[in-house]
């Protein structure tokens, strides 16, 4: 880990882990506009702008630190929003909508709308609450003022995609942890939930898909800070992330029975944003047809597009 | 709790990237070569075929004992160069079964454990593709409760004296050797002390051996018997009585490298190859799908690969690995034989064979090596559920 990334890591810690201590906090509408405060004033915006620039200049895996904490307290802002939007001219104060979306979690004014290489900032209006409860907001009317930059939406999108897989891998972790420790200490017929086989290895299963999660999204945010990245790779990362997810969420919600259903416990606010997730800054099931897609146009045959790095093919 | 954190790392050294660019090309114009001359059939074999030509071949260009201590006739390539190699022939289908556990696991047991003179007997022949080596687990009372194994090995002067049966054993009718894991103190009140590995010469004086036909019809697996067979002092691996400890070390050479996600990748191909032709939508998704998966798991093997081979622990990485790869192995027969309208048929052409290797090969994924269930037990026991 960079001496960024460590530095990231704090901040964020400081920043989550104190506003989500207590239990209660969630309750507080106001908790969602004071962590953004915070966050803005911690200066987390200022992640991947460059240091000539007057920001941190983190690289990519150190700026998916900051989203792999708020997933991991399950934070109520849009952290991918927050970490690319100020990378972009124009976008000041606006929530930035996924490339090839027009709607964005909110609450927001304004929204930034990603097409090609042209962003368009458009008024917002409410869309709808997503499953978490929290409100989206969609694009409306013309658009207030237009920028373009070359290749914009190809960046975003893969910047969008290894973030939001990294705040799933925290929301991940930490499903991990509720389940383990509820297995470990809930007890039915006089033993403990672990001792039964049948949920050890339901839990097993789970966290295996997290573990392949983990090192599909680090190969992906490591590639594109390398400079070798290929749409295989992260998109297969957002993929996984996203069937894991599912797999977790699922063996989760199984062993913490009839308590995990209800709002009374925090494992709703893990796998709410989970579910989100999948779909988010990279549909699983239109990633999977893109991946299929390009494994069957791809010249060199299959093995090939697997393991050859572009450009470095003999 | 334990917990394995891949990403963010806090102590990861990065892992420098390397596409191997030119390992790739040459190995596969090798295999290129090999395809053209029959040596390689794509679909109606795996890496458990065996094809002594194939090996003494492969060993010719330098692919097997690749990370062996050049002073016992190996290559003292990397562990990543090694890992290219393996990949690259188990995506081609090639016949690796004369080589593959001696490569695999047997050497690198030997170089670790063994005495001095089996080093140097053994390790440079393996290096020379001249040795078939067997896993001596698996007995007709023990499958995954491998500590209740009753093959016994009593001391006599200079050496010991083996007797019992082991059985589905992998080309053991070919094997010069086979590792056997076997008692050599009675079972008191510890159920995995008082075992030891012993290196037997299959042309030893007392052993028979029966091939057992598998699924797809081929004498892959056996039957061996020791009656009275003498194994001299220095075939002993370790210090004797913590075979228990040895076999585990040998089976996590098993559990993470590419042949438990690849076995089945003839066939994905195969759709990649169909679903090309039909533009079928349907075949398309399934087929990313597959894919998604199969570069995702492949990443944990490389990460693996890479602690590996800086001779960090791995945990319960490798297991992990090995059930979810040989999931992916196990679905794919499954998702082809829906998209693909072709009777699957070993003696058809050759997308029919390919399916129907494929199927029928399956099961054993998830059994050699540590069946599904004893895996998903150990990963519990790491993550403290047990």
């Amino acid at each position: 880990m960079s001496d960024n990334a460590r530095m990231l890591e704090d901040l964020a810690e400081r920043l989550f882990g104190q506003a989500m201590a207590d239990p209660a906090a969630r309750k507080d509408a106001e908790l969602p506009t004071r962590l953004a405060a915070m966050a803005e004033e911690a200066g987390l915006p200022l992640a991947l702008i460059p240091e000539e620039e007057g920001g941190m200049g983190a690289t990519l895996e150190d700026a998916a630190v900051l989203a792999w904490r708020a997933g991991y307290h399950a934070a109520p802002l849009p952290i991918v929003s927050l970490i690319l939007a100020p990378t972009l001219a124009g976008a000041d104060g606006a929530v930035l909508a996924a490339p090839g979306t027009r709607q964005a979690e909110g609450p927001a004014d304004r929204i930034a709308v990603v097409a090609g290489d042209t962003l368009a900032i458009h008024a917002a209006e409410p869309a709808f609450e997503a499953l978490d409860h929290r409100p989206w907001v969609r694009a409306t009317g013309d658009a207030l003022a237009t920028y373009t930059t070359p290749g914009l939406a190809d960046r975003l999108a893969v910047q969008g995609a290894c973030l939001t897989a990294a705040a799933m891998l925290g929301a991940m972790h930490r499903v991990s942890e509720i389940t383990i420790d509820y297995a470990n200490t809930r007890k039915q017929f006089g033993r403990p939930l672990s001792a039964f086989q049948a949920l050890q290895h339901r839990i097993a299963e789970a966290v295996s898909e997290y573990t392949v999660a983990q090192a599909a999204v680090a190969g992906a945010i490591r590639a594109f800070d390398g400079g070798w990245l290929r749409p295989l790779h992260w998109q297969s990362a957002k993929v996984q992330s996203g069937r894991a997810a599912t797999t977790i969420t699922a063996a989760a919600h199984q062993i913490l029975g009839a308590i995990g259903f209800t709002e009374e416990h925090e494992l709703h606010h893990y796998s709410k944003r989970l579910w989100i997730w999948r779909d988010s800054w990279g549909r699983q099931a239109a990633l999977e047809d893109a991946i299929g897609q390009a494994a069957i146009d791809a010249p060199e045959g299959l093995w090939s597009h697997i393991v050859d790095s572009k450009g470095e093919t003999a | 709790m334990t917990l394995s954190r891949l990403f963010p790392a806090p102590d990861a050294s990065p892992v420098p990237h390397d596409p191997a660019t030119a390992l790739r090309a040459e190995v596969r114009a090798f295999l290129d070569e090999e395809r053209a001359s029959g040596g390689i059939r794509p679909g109606r074999q795996g890496w458990t075929t065996w094809d002594r030509g194939f090996s003494l071949r492969a060993a010719q260009r330098g692919y097997i004992g690749m990370t062996l201590p050049v002073e016992y006739g190996g290559h003292g390539r990397t562990a990543w160069e090694r890992y290219v190699v393996m990949e690259e022939m188990l995506a081609a289908g090639a016949p690796q079964g004369s080589h593959w556990i001696a490569d695999r696991q047997s050497a690198p047991q030997i170089l670790r454990h063994g005495s001095e003179a089996l080093r140097r007997r053994i390790l440079p022949a393996v290096a020379r593709g001249e040795i078939t080596f067997g896993i001596g687990m698996s007995e007709p009372d023990s499958g995954s409760d491998l500590s209740s194994i009753r093959t016994k090995a009593d001391r006599v002067e200079g050496g010991f004296r083996l007797e019992g049966r082991k059985v589905w054993t992998t080309n053991a009718q070919h094997a010069e050797y086979i590792i056997c894991l076997c008692r050599t103190a009675p079972r008191g009140e510890g159920r995995y002390a008082g075992l030891s590995q012993l290196v037997v010469p299959m042309d030893a004086k007392g052993i028979t051996v029966r091939p057992i036909p598998n699924l797809a019809g081929d004498e892959e697996l056996n039957e061996i018997t020791f009656d009275s067979v003498f194994i001299p002092e220095d075939h002993l691996l370790g210090q004797g009585g913590d075979g228990w400890a040895l076999v585990n070390a040998e089976l996590s050479f098993e559990r993470s490298g590419p042949d438990r996600i690849l076995s089945s990748f003839g066939l994905l191909a195969t759709m990649a190859r169909l679903s090309a032709d039909s533009r079928d939508p349907r075949g398309i998704a399934e087929l990313g799908g597959l894919v998604a998966r199969m570069t995702a798991i492949r990443e944990l093997s490389l990460q693996i690969n890479a602690l590996l081979g800086r001779g960090e622990g791995v945990g319960a990485l490798a297991t992990m690995m090995k059930d979810i790869g040989t999931g992916l192995e196990q679905d794919i027969p499954e998702i082809a034989r829906r998209l693909i309208d072709i009777v699957p048929a070993l003696d058809g052409g050759p997308e029919a064979a390919t399916l129907a290797t494929a199927i029928l090969n399956a099961p054993c994924y998830s059994l050699r090596g540590g069946t599904r269930e004893i895996l998903k037990g150990i990963i519990a026991r790491e993550l403290g559920l047990r």
